[in-house]
């Protein structure tokens, strides 16, 4: 009698039986065993009123377990087949889960939010492009557009401006005072959007000529002899208080990037440059920013991507009131609290369109640069 | 050999997986019951063994939750086996939708306005009040109560806590210090923000900011002159949205407003102030020293935000008056408010329905009010539970009222509601002039 499991030799019309009964095995009745037990499973943590500790536990085992277990199954299915369907079927099987995932959680709610804008505020009636209309022609979106505009150049000019700057001189300094220096500008970004939104309101806090200022700019102000000022009702200075805030979180983001990308550019390019006789400035302008260009672009066009989708801070500070509103704090106001679900889906919809380019062309940059290090 | 590794694993998991699939306290029969499907006339669901566990969603945190939790206290005292929990929200509005379009709604939730209530009970996710509850309703309220919990006829919530609007705080040591007296009528009121401008101290402090909901003060402002300038019938009208913000009767209310507001000279720190100010800062204002203003106009939730020495001493460190008639002619009505707690379709179970006819009831009062801070409607209360003698003026007169009408914009259409805050915020704020503002939340009323 000889054993199962022994590698390697093929004798016996047992090993053969076992093989294929082995092989049917794992293509039929294992699956459909793994895929009973994981909907049973699930049944029991949808139903269970068990102590919280047990379900959170069982839900952790089955989510891991489960999908290496399917990842797993799957293989082994493949493998039994011939050669050719495995080479086409194996990469379906990695790439397919996380496709279908994106295609339900992504794609297709974009499609319904398309589909959904169309309709009037409760999703019922079609109402054609009428929710467009007052997405390109209402005050709000208007005043909206403009401040998303300011956001973009002003908030993404700055940060990696300023990022570039700290990055280029902190370079040239000492290493310790380098280091030192960036971990304190690059400290901010460990905040959440809504703690930094919380700690600038208070800064920017207002009370009456007189009284005692607890807002540190409006403190400064008067200490030099100066009227506290109103200074979040102020427009259009407003927004650009906003926009401090987010240059305050996102300079170091830059500069660490830019940072990288500045050590990486080769001596022997910038001592050839001294040695014709170029002075500092010129290397900055002539050897290193042509050199680092795809990274600046790339932080660029990720810093723009955020400024468009802007909500946190805006939605902390001021509420989107005293015309600072953004697209998306908008939609949100759409959304939850005036529950018109067509302007919300409409607006949504135009966000989305004003971010595709910046994207396709951040994509086909990354596309370039991986291409030219092949 | 891979293959015996695969077994291997296979068999671990597959046993633990089947282990706890089996070992799981619920029989099958608990995924029958979710299916059933509550009808016109609300059938309590049967419940299984163990399940006694109501989950309440709602606004409140901080002390009021936890003066809430006494409540539910005393009902599981008085209900062994029935397990209730209550989780607040500072995101209430965004957070019910979101779990009721997800189809994972709540058993209970307090709305505090009746305008989402309506907006649910319409889409048939809410379930009717059945007849021991309304028993309750009948027996233990004012029938104005009943008809404010009504969407279409048909009532859906069980009122707890309430509050008044209208009233006008003030520091009692300071007011009687300078020889002010209580106004009754509106032009004494405007004859003692005269005098009181004398002192060199503002005679109003306000505040509107309020994180995504900025302006509702301004609206409460707007509906206590409108309850006082026109009969019910055209507040009604106005609420229902058949009365435009630009007609003559609203602006007229506006106008009023704006003789306080914006009127640097009678507010602390002028209008930018209001706009900037969260609402719950001015009430403090009154008890500085020197007091930064003499007057404060609030619901009577306000006593939460007072200094706890204030707190400490209500009866005597505080005042307060209801804003006076403007227009003599017009029987009284007051402005109410409150936590009105509903019940989602295919929640209706008999333990749920408990817990809603208990807080009908004066034994889901008597811990709360002992707390203090917050207000009921129920007959047969004992108002010595309330520890001042100031809640117990103000409960008088919310037990007693005749006529009662909701807070306006909380009964409005959501989106208009919106647009009424912020209308208060840019027209406060000197973005918007009064007549753009009005338009502005003309141009949400609903086309109908």
């Amino acid at each position: 009698m000889q054993r199962v499991g022994t590698p390697g030799e093929p004798a016996g019309a047992f090993r053969w039986l076992t093989t294929a009964v082995g092989r049917l095995l794992v293509s039929l009745f294992v699956p459909t065993i793994t895929f009973v037990v994981l909907w049973r499973v699930f049944i029991f943590l949808r139903d269970t009123r068990a102590p919280h500790w047990i379900t959170a536990g069982v839900a952790i085992v089955w989510g891991v377990g489960g999908v290496m277990a399917l990842f797993f199954l799957a293989n082994m299915v493949i493998e039994q087949l011939p050669v050719r369907w495995r080479t086409r079927l194996t990469p379906f099987l990695f790439v397919g889960p996380a496709l279908v995932i994106l295609a339900w959680y992504l794609a297709l709610p974009t499609v319904r939010t398309f589909y959904a804008s169309l309709l009037d505020a409760r999703g019922e009636q079609f109402v054609g492009l009428e929710n467009y209309v007052y997405a390109f022609t209402s005050d709000a979106m208007l005043e909206s557009f403009r401040n998303n505009l300011l956001w973009l150049v002003i908030g993404t000019g700055f940060s990696v401006g300023f990022g570039l700057l700290i990055a280029v001189l902190a370079d040239r300094t000492h290493p310790l005072f380098e280091t030192f220096i960036k971990a304190l500008i690059f400290m901010p970004m460990a905040i959440s959007m809504v703690g930094a939104s919380v700690i600038w309101k208070f800064v920017y806090e207002f009370r009456p000529p007189g009284a005692e200022q607890i807002g540190l700019l409006n403190a400064v102000v008067t200490a030099l002899g100066g009227q506290p000022r109103a200074w979040l009702l102020m427009q259009p200075w407003n927004t650009l208080l906003l926009i401090v805030i987010l240059i305050w979180l996102q300079t170091g983001y830059a500069m660490v990037i830019i940072s990288a990308a500045i050590k990486a550019i080769p001596r022997e390019l910038l001592e050839a440059g001294r040695i014709d006789g170029a002075d500092e400035v010129q290397i900055f302008f002539r050897i290193i920013l042509p050199t680092i260009r795809g990274t600046i672009l790339t932080v660029a066009t990720t810093i723009v991507l955020f400024t468009l989708k802007i909500f946190d801070i805006v939605q902390t500070v001021t509420g989107g009131n005293f015309g600072t509103q953004v697209i998306a704090n908008e939609q949100y106001n759409q959304m939850f609290r005036a529950f018109h679900y067509g302007r919300g889906a409409a607006i949504a919809i135009v966000l989305l369109v004003a971010v595709i380019p910046v994207m396709w062309y951040n994509l086909r940059q990354f596309a370039q640069r991986t291409e030219a290090f092949r | 050999m891979q293959n015996r590794r695969f077994v291997l694993m296979f068999a671990v998991l597959f046993g633990a997986l089947v282990l706890a699939a089996c070992g799981g306290a619920t029989p099958t029969p608990q995924v029958i019951e979710r299916q059933v499907v509550v009808t016109a006339t609300p059938e309590p669901v049967e419940a299984g063994e163990d399940i006694g566990k109501v989950f309440i969603l709602g606004p409140f945190r901080g002390p009021e939750e936890t003066a809430f939790n006494e409540v539910i206290a005393v009902f599981e005292e008085q209900n062994p086996g029935i397990d209730v929990i209550y989780s607040g929200t500072a995101e209430f509005e965004t957070l019910i939708t979101v779990r009721v379009e997800a189809g994972d709604p709540p058993d209970i939730a307090a709305f505090p306005q009746p305008g989402a209530v309506a907006k649910f009970a319409r889409e048939g996710k809410l379930v009717p009040l059945w007849d021991e509850a309304l028993a309750i309703y009948d027996q233990n309220y004012a029938p104005a109560w009943k008809e404010l919990s009504s969407v279409d006829g048909v009532p859906y919530g069980m009122f707890h806590r309430v509050n008044a609007k209208g009233w006008i705080w003030y520091n009692k040591p300071a007011f009687e210090a300078a020889g002010f007296e209580v106004p009754t009528t509106w032009e004494e009121l405007m004859a003692l923000t005269e005098e009181m401008k004398q002192t060199g101290i503002a005679p109003w402090c306000d505040g509107i900011e309020s994180g995504a909901a900025t302006g509702w003060k301004g609206t409460d402002w707007i509906e206590n002159i409108m309850l006082r300038t026109q009969p019910v019938e055209v507040y009604d009208q106005w609420v229902a949205h058949e009365l435009k913000f630009s007609s003559p009767e609203v602006k007229n209310a506006w106008q009023i407003l704006e003789g306080i507001w914006m009127d640097p000279e009678l507010v602390y720190g002028g209008p930018q102030t209001i706009a900037l100010t969260n609402f719950r800062e001015p009430a403090a204002w009154l008890f500085d020293d020197p007091p930064k203003c003499w007057l404060h106009m609030q619901g009577s939730f306000v006593t939460n935000f007072f200094p706890e020495e204030v707190q400490a001493d209500l009866d005597n460190q505080v005042g307060v008056f209801m804003m006076p008639p403007i227009d003599d002619s017009l029987p009284f009505t007051l402005e109410v408010g409150g936590d009105q707690y509903v019940v989602f379709q295919g929640k209706d179970r008999p333990e749920v329905r408990k817990f809603i006819e208990f807080l009908g009831t004066v034994d889901s009062v008597e811990p709360w009010a002992k707390l203090g801070g917050s207000l009921f409607p129920h007959k047969g209360q004992d108002l010595t539970w309330y520890p001042t003698k100031l809640e117990r003026t103000m409960a008088e007169a919310i037990t007693g009222a005749t006529g009662a009408r909701f807070d306006g914009s909380d009964n409005m259409d959501s989106a208009v509601n919106l647009a009424f805050w912020k209308g208060i915020t840019d027209w406060v704020s000197g973005n918007r002039t009064l007549d753009q503002v009005l338009a502005d939340i003309d141009a949400t009323l609903p086309t109908q």
